[in-house]
């Protein structure tokens, strides 16, 4: 009997089964492979973390024992803060108060004077009613007192038949820093 | 008729059940092995993300640690600092230092402080922060000649504490003085101590911010007044009107 062709099946199936072993046996190899490098990937960024945190934490006591400085830095930076709000809104009015004497005409007295943010009030009195003319147009003049007051009015005027004294009310009204910066 | 084996021929192996086993175990184990490590490796991408932060956060505080560590041997220079912006915007309740600043100022500009009031709050508080803040009202009147009115109002602007005018009010006097009348505004601000994780919080970078450092240095250039405090004078006496 002719044995031939099923010795050959058999011997394929055989060789089959042999390469696919081998074939199961790398691949199982692999993805064994892969899931144990993925599970020690896993546990390396798990033990970074803890690495860096223990590292922060250290860092945080280092920081922390330099409480004085940190509290001094924090007072700096908080205070100036506050420094640059205040400081721009302090009004000065002492340069204001040393530009009066140069407006005033010789024969001038002044009693009393009112500075607010927007005017000065001057009340006084003087030798005639050409001195407060002059008084007003030196205040509004360019030259002399024209940047620091926008108009002069009168408010009030009285002459002493007698003496012919005048007395005074002139109110001189402040530039604003916006009417300034317009061209 | 049977068929007769010759003797001579070799049977394959009975390898076909063996290495069905073998198969059926090593995929066995690798899909035992993938239900083990999927729930552990899916973690992957968000553990390397928390690993990147943790890594941004230790190189940040590393540098602000080393930040801190060269502060602190300037800690006498940021002290200095420190005490001339305390003198700008004094902690509350040191109205009297102010109130003493003045009355220096006056006896400097050689003008008589005829009355200095305390007002109250003002309710005019530029500051807005977290921290304990108040702004308190000053009422002065001093009187002296012209030019030393303008010298005491100069100074008292350019001094430290900062003191806000409100308006002026100048008049004569029948003795021929002139009588000045300031409404004041002080600011002031307690910058309460950090505790805890705050201390680690704090921005050191804005020490060196332009404004913050404008700030300390207008607030090192103001005029500062330092007082003689008599802690001699003795209590009790016969006669409260007479010194």
């Amino acid at each position: 009997m002719n044995l031939m062709p099923s010795d050959s099946a058999s011997g394929s199936r055989a060789l089959y089964h042999r390469y696919a072993q081998k074939i199961s046996i790398f691949q199982a190899i692999i993805i064994i492979s892969i899931c144990v490098g993925l599970l020690g990937a896993r546990f390396a960024i798990s033990a970074g973390i803890k690495v860096s945190k223990a590292s922060i934490e250290r860092e945080k006591e280092i920081i922390l024992a330099q409480e004085t400085t940190l509290n001094t830095v924090n007072r700096i930076i908080v205070k100036a803060e506050a420094f640059s709000k205040v400081a721009p809104s302090q009004k000065k009015f002492s340069p204001l108060l040393s530009k009066i004497p140069e407006l005033l005409p010789s024969g001038t007295i002044l009693q009393s004077m009112t500075v607010n943010e927007l005017s000065v009030m001057l009340k006084g009195s003087t030798i005639g009613a050409l001195e407060v003319a002059k008084l007003m147009e030196v205040a509004t003049d360019p030259a002399k007192g024209g940047s620091t007051f926008a108009d002069a009015q009168l408010q009030e005027l009285a002459i002493d038949p007698r003496t012919n004294e005048v007395q005074f009310s002139v109110m001189l009204q402040l530039k604003n820093d916006s009417e300034e910066a317009e061209p | 008729m049977k068929p007769t084996i010759p003797s001579n021929l070799k049977l394959p192996r009975p390898t076909v059940k063996r290495s069905s086993l073998v198969m059926i175990s090593l995929w066995g184990a690798s899909i035992i092995v993938i239900l083990i490590t999927y729930p552990l490796a899916k973690k992957i991408p968000q553990l390397h993300t928390e690993l990147n932060a943790t890594r941004a956060d230790l190189a940040k505080i590393k540098e602000t640690s080393a930040q801190v560590r060269q502060l602190s041997g300037q800690l006498n220079e940021l002290t200095l600092k420190e005490q001339a912006l305390t003198r700008a915007i004094p902690d509350s309740g040191n109205a009297p230092v102010i109130f003493e600043q003045i009355q220096k100022v006056a006896t400097d500009s050689a003008v008589s402080l005829n009355s200095l009031n305390y007002t109250g709050e003002t309710g005019q508080n530029k500051i807005t922060s977290t921290s304990t803040e108040g702004s308190v009202g000053l009422g002065i009147v001093v009187s002296g000649t012209f030019e030393r009115l303008t010298k005491f109002l100069e100074t008292i602007e350019n001094a430290s504490p900062i003191l806000t005018p409100e308006n002026l009010n100048l008049a004569t006097s029948e003795g021929g003085e002139v009588s000045m009348s300031i409404p004041l505004t002080a600011d002031f601000l307690i910058v309460p101590p950090l505790s805890g994780d705050k201390l680690i919080q704090i921005d050191l970078s804005l020490l060196n911010s332009p404004q913050t450092d404008a700030a300390t240095q207008n607030a090192l250039g103001r005029q500062e007044y330092k007082f003689n405090v008599d802690t001699k004078s003795g209590i009790g006496k016969r006669d409260p009107f007479v010194r």
